[in-house]
């Protein structure tokens, strides 16, 4: 492989961010619904969608040095960010959406309070948007 | 010519995922058939290839094939386990999402690899 150029470097740490705190989500997800047996709504599982897939992308170009990937990434984390803020207001006012949730729980329901867990998703998802925004791509 | 054939068969395996996508949405809000917890995680391995593929197709980025075949894998092996469990068979979008995962590693297999640059 050629010598990786600075802004290779650069790009390879925001890379490694995002897809550390695409990794910590996920790992987080599924601790919360498989060993602390949150029930997940469906809404929550939309935003699993959009979070699980940056594991993979984000973590096959770390190993390809392959920064195109932000136009795969970007579109996936941008969409997270609308499903996580339409879940915190659907939360915070029941029913402004007059949209039935189709899953064995409510998306209303709130396991931890004191930080919401579609609040946890929508850090994950601005700090991988920022940081996938300040990758540059080749020239 | 096989530039042209990788293009089809791209499109194409978006388009599966794409209408797989939409279907398992129609089973759910319109025909308010819940499906079982493999069955959803089964669905984390669709859902972003109807972004994913489309953005492939539309970019011309066969080098896509060495991100969304893991996908695919994955999904698959994921949707066979879910057929051997019990109540996952109601809500048949499952079963048609392990169709398509099939039919989207079938095309992206013989799509030939090029990267774009730049």
């Amino acid at each position: 492989m050629s010598a990786l150029t600075a802004v290779d470097r650069r790009n390879r740490w925001l890379v490694a961010l995002a897809f550390l705190v695409g990794l910590v989500a996920t790992v987080g997800s599924i601790y919360y619904s498989e060993v602390r047996y949150f029930v997940p709504c469906e809404l929550c599982w939309y935003q699993r969608y959009w979070m699980y897939p940056q594991v993979i992308l984000l973590g096959l170009a770390l190993l390809r040095n392959d920064w195109n990937i932000k136009l795969y990434a970007l579109p996936l984390s941008l969409v997270g960010i609308a499903t996580s803020v339409y879940h915190l207001l659907e939360q915070n006012f029941p029913g402004i959406f007059a949209r039935a949730c189709k899953s064995a729980v409510p998306c209303s329901i709130e396991y931890i309070p004191s930080f919401p867990i579609p609040a946890q998703a929508l850090v994950a998802f601005v700090i991988i948007t920022v940081a996938l925004l300040l990758v540059r791509r080749k020239s | 010519m096989s530039n042209d054939r990788s293009a089809l068969l791209l499109a194409v395996a978006w388009l599966v995922a794409l209408l797989a996508t939409l279907y398992s949405q129609y089973t759910l809000q319109i025909q308010s058939l819940l499906p079982c917890t493999w069955c959803w995680y089964q669905w984390v391995l669709l859902y972003p290839q109807a972004i994913i593929l489309g953005v492939a197709t539309w970019r011309g980025d066969y080098g896509i094939r060495h991100y969304a075949l893991p996908f695919n894998f994955i999904g698959i092996a994921v949707g066979l386990y879910t057929l051997s469990q019990p109540g996952c068979t109601t809500n048949p979008a499952c079963v048609v999402a392990l169709v398509a995962l099939v039919v989207i590693t079938l095309c992206l297999a013989m799509v030939k690899p090029k990267t774009l640059t730049g």
